[in-house]
């Protein structure tokens, strides 16, 4: 390989992230947007009510699916919450012969990829605060992008997480090497050098690498530690006869609920969700499972949120459908369990307050823009070599348009589609998922077919164009515009208005100093020529 | 002369060809951290698991859940080892022999029955 450590390491970092830079472009930002996924799905739902309490939720999804969903073996309530606004409700229908097919409020969960057969298919139903089906514009919302960033979109869901996995293992990679070349790390963070060409993209690397590593480290590693039983699976099986033994011992197993077939009514599912706050100290309960409902040996499980605190969550509790006894005491889980439940939790940042979530959103933007600034440098540093015609470097500056500038053109086209599909349209949140897909297409066309030296500012002025209209579309579409908003202090929705047109001004402000440059035939601050020293100097102060 | 595909580097045009033995050289240590650390790193985790579920009478699963959260760091460390290397053939026996050594040392009396009491009293709640 290398001579020296640090080149071996260089070299590492470099290839490692260049592979699979796109992807986790991709990955980050939608990971990055799904911190805010509830405040998304509101800002798409602008007809929702205001949400209902979590008792009155419960008893609310317990009235709605004693009405639909009576011959069904397991009903599950997914509460609101505090930043939620829809009760969620699934099942899985019993036998047509036996329950009345689903209304047309239902929306069944399905993935193009996925082939359940018809009897196992869950049912879905989303209900208002006032306990009647949500009749919202149907849509994905915040939801799209949280499944996006470990799900991907159009690929079977094992391959995706694979893909997902292994570009988390290299982005780990390419941090702990970048660690490792920078040498002068803090020197070069106070250092950053504005209109110097590749040194300055180098510098920008630089810096959004350091302001938020060890954010960095922390969500990749804990990302990987959020699907580990799947890419060390051959660890458990190596160590035994089947993964369920190793979970039973783990966590505990509990015994599968049958049927006896005398039916009993379920007892009042708001009594207990009382006993069970009680019996956690109060702590939020986001999960609820019955289990054979309506029969003798009903039994209902309810879940701790991991709202709370970075520690909570996880505990579960277990009563008796029919008597409303407590089966099981909650119990702690072994000290290795809680350990990963505190690292998913760390990676989720579901009990980050408001402040703590705009930190995380921030380390994010972060994070996405060290990933794009990092295929940028490679790409630039590049122009300036003998091989620069090679069609690798072509294709490199291709994606990198149809990425960095595609993701965020493919965000805003998700939300234009969402407020300019007819609401009656026939599935519906899959037209705003092509609309996704369109937007990043036609970037990628875009990139291809626009002159190199023009590519980024035009980009931009799209961007900002899209951008700054969305608060226009949002006013002429909804009657929850940013007027609106913030004359009832709604930040919900002023704070998504606002974060459009932060983005557009952004991007309209990036693109025209981009176009003085151009205008002055200064040296290209993206794609441009540069000298042969420059590459020089941007490697010396790597090391 | 040495495979240099670094963007720094005052490297040959990427059009040049190199030779094949390079090739297969990178490809060979692309596979070897890739694959063989991963190998290695199930391996010594599982060596690891069994010798704490031994030394501090752990259950298995719980001593295995342990070793898995710290894998990944195991996993980067080898990976990294691999592409620092100045001797490929040398580190491609260092790596096969500690995964081999790993994977018989598992199969120790006394580490083997932390396994084989489970799969003959069945699952065990911790």
């Amino acid at each position: 390989m290398k001579a020296r450590f640090r080149d071996s390491m260089n070299w590492l970092h470099t290839w490692a992230g260049l592979v699979v830079g796109w992807v986790l472009f991709a990955v980050f930002l939608t990971g990055t947007l799904a911190y805010f996924q509830h405040e998304i799905s509101r800002w798409m739902q602008p007809e929702l009510p205001a949400a209902a309490s979590p008792e009155q939720a419960v008893a609310q999804a317990q009235q709605y699916l004693q009405q639909h969903a009576a011959g069904s073996d397991r009903w599950t309530i997914v509460l609101p919450g505090d930043r939620g606004f829809t009760t969620d409700l699934f099942w899985r229908p019993a036998p047509v012969a036996e329950t009345a097919s689903a209304t047309s409020v239902t929306q069944p969960e399905k993935r193009p990829t996925e082939k359940r057969p018809a009897n196992r298919r869950f049912e879905r139903a989303s209900l208002a605060g006032d306990g009647t089906a949500a009749t919202a514009r149907e849509t994905r919302g915040g939801q799209f992008f949280y499944r996006f960033h470990f799900d991907l979109y159009h690929l079977p869901v094992v391959w995706a997480r694979w893909i997902v996995g292994v570009c988390s293992m290299l982005m780990l990679l390419a941090l702990f090497t970048g660690i490792v070349i920078h040498k002068k790390i803090f020197k070069d963070f106070f250092t950053l050098q504005w209109r110097k060409g590749h040194k300055s993209w180098l510098d920008g690397h630089t810096l959004t690498s350091v302001l938020a590593v060890p954010f960095h480290l922390m969500i990749t590693y804990t990302g990987l530690i959020t699907l580990m039983f799947m890419y060390m699976a051959l660890a458990v099986s190596a160590n035994f006869p089947s993964s369920q033994q190793f979970f039973a011992q783990l966590q505990g197993d509990a015994p599968p609920v049958v049927a006896s077939g005398q039916p009993v009514a379920l007892v009042p599912l708001e009594q207990i969700f009382r006993q069970a706050q009680t019996e956690l100290q109060g702590a939020d309960i986001s999960l609820i499972t019955v289990h054979q409902p309506g029969d003798a040996a009903a039994v209902i499980e309810l879940r701790e949120a991991s709202t709370n605190s970075l520690g909570s969550g996880g505990r579960e509790l277990r009563y008796a459908g029919s008597s409303g006894l407590l089966l099981n005491a909650a119990t702690a889980a072994p000290y290795p369990e809680q350990i990963r439940h505190l690292l998913i939790n760390l990676h989720s940042g579901r009990f980050a307050d408001p402040l703590l979530r705009w930190l995380y959103f921030l380390s994010g933007l972060a994070g996405t823009a060290m990933i794009g600034s990092g295929l940028i440098l490679w790409s630039a540093r590049r122009a300036s070599q003998p091989g620069a015609a090679h069609i690798g470097h072509k294709l490199v500056h291709c994606l990198n348009g149809g990425t960095v500038l595609g993701l965020p053109l493919a965000v805003a086209c998700f939300f234009w589609a969402n407020r300019l599909l007819p609401l009656q349209w026939p599935n519906r949140p899959e037209w705003e998922i092509h609309g996704f897909f369109a937007g990043w297409l036609l970037m990628l066309l875009f990139s291809l077919l626009r002159n190199p030296k023009l590519l980024w500012r035009d980009g931009l002025r799209l961007l900002a164009a899209v951008y700054l209209c969305l608060p226009l579309l949002n006013f002429f579409s909804s009657d929850r515009h940013l007027g609106y908003s913030l004359w009832h202090a709604d930040w919900v929705f002023a704070g998504i208005d606002l974060v459009f047109l932060v983005t557009g001004l952004c991007c309209l402000q990036t693109a025209r100093v981009l176009q003085r440059r151009l205008a002055s035939g200064s040296q290209s601050a993206i794609g441009g020529a540069a000298t042969a020293n420059l590459a020089e100097t941007a490697g010396a102060s790597n090391r | 002369m040495k495979l240099d595909l670094s963007p720094m580097a005052s490297a040959p045009p990427a059009t040049a060809k190199r030779p094949w033995w390079q090739v297969a050289s990178l490809v060979w240590r692309i596979l070897l951290a890739t694959v063989g650390g991963y190998v290695c790193t199930v391996a010594l985790t599982s060596l690891s698991a069994r010798l704490c579920a031994v030394v501090f009478g752990l259950p298995l699963a719980s001593s295995l859940l342990s070793m898995m959260l710290l894998s990944f760091l195991l996993y980067s460390i080898t990976i990294m080892a691999v592409f620092a290397s100045q001797r490929l053939g040398r580190t491609s026996l260092w790596l096969l022999g500690t995964t081999a050594a790993a994977m018989l040392l598992c199969q120790l009396p006394a580490l083997s029955g932390v396994a084989e009491t489970l799969m003959t009293t069945g699952a065990k709640v911790s």
